[in-house]
């Protein structure tokens, strides 16, 4: 077969894969409730993996392994990520398990086999096409901060019961929330229960 | 329309103390039975009211339990106590996420 025929069978078969692409783009619609398929993570995965600049992915960890980072890697956590993350990691949070792509369950080998470098990586530039944002400040000058979140991911695994409680009394709450965190513990101390009222949460 | 008045009227005096949050409730009471794996609770009334609910919560291993703000276990849980119980509604069911343990109201007069 001549080159030219090869090419423009080539060039066919790309029109062909393009619009079978965007088909069933419409077809699937654009809905985030949606699970990417197989093929879909393979390459986000594969192609998120190699983009990780070699400088980063071989970074070691600057901050101590000690029970202060930790803890203020906690922190930073409760604060900032818990309402994809959840304050365990597993992303079992309205905003988790309704995003497209899903957060990973952090404290799995998906996550915890990327190396510090890799993770460092992720929260300062976040990941494009995802509800995960670029955290880091564009000079670097919170570093420490970061350096200290990887530190606590690395912690998630072993997570204990007592770490959830404290990290859900530093979960940012609405006025709502305060008032009936306020009235539950009010409640439980003995106090008269709260007036009825109308509440949703999303 | 008698059944229809009858539902309105148990939904709003279950409302203060069964709070429901999107596919989450908030139970709040006073344990009146604990078994392995449910919570019976009596739904205090709002005050003034003497109109008082069971509800029984399910409890699953991942339920986290908590008593004056430390890790607990449901072999704490105490019938007389009052509990706070955050839990998500499967089907006719409710499966409680968290539990909060507070004073144990049995012998006390009024609630």
């Amino acid at each position: 077969m001549k080159t030219w025929k090869l090419v423009a069978l080539l060039v066919l078969a790309l029109i062909f894969a393009g619009v079978f692409f965007c088909w069933r783009m419409i077809q699937r619609g654009f809905s985030a409730r949606d699970t990417p398929s197989g093929l879909e993570i393979f390459m986000a995965t594969r192609t998120r993996s190699l983009a990780v600049p070699a400088s980063y992915r071989n970074m070691k960890n600057p901050v101590p392994n000690t029970p202060e980072n930790i803890r203020a890697g906690m922190e930073h956590f409760a604060d900032h990520c818990f309402l994809c993350h959840a304050n365990d990691g597993s992303a079992n949070t309205s905003f988790g398990k309704n995003m497209y792509p899903k957060p990973p369950d952090m404290r799995l080998p998906e996550t915890q086999n990327k190396t510090d470098g890799e993770l460092f990586y992720t929260i300062y530039n976040g990941i494009r096409l995802s509800g995960m944002p670029a955290f880091g400040e564009k000079d670097q000058s919170d570093a420490d901060s970061t350096w200290q979140l990887v530190r606590f991911i690395r912690h998630l695994p072993s997570l204990t019961e007592e770490e959830k409680l404290q990290m859900e009394k530093l979960n940012p709450k609405s006025p709502m929330e305060q008032r009936e965190e306020q009235e539950e513990e009010e409640f439980l101390k003995g106090g008269a229960p709260p007036m009825p009222m109308k509440m949703e949460h999303h | 329309m008698k059944r229809t008045l009858l539902m309105l009227m148990g939904a709003v005096l279950f409302a203060g103390l069964a709070v429901a949050h999107g596919d989450e409730q908030h139970v709040m009471g006073t344990v009146t039975q604990v078994t392995g794996t449910t919570i019976t609770v009596e739904v205090a009334a709002k005050p003034g009211d003497a109109q008082k609910t069971s509800v029984t919560v399910n409890v699953v291993p991942a339920t986290k339990v908590e008593k004056m703000g430390a890790a607990a276990t449901i072999k704490d849980l105490k019938v007389g106590d009052r509990v706070v119980i955050h839990a998500a509604k499967k089907g006719e069911k409710l499966k409680a996420h968290t539990v909060k343990i507070g004073m144990n109201m049995s012998g006390m007069k009024h609630e």
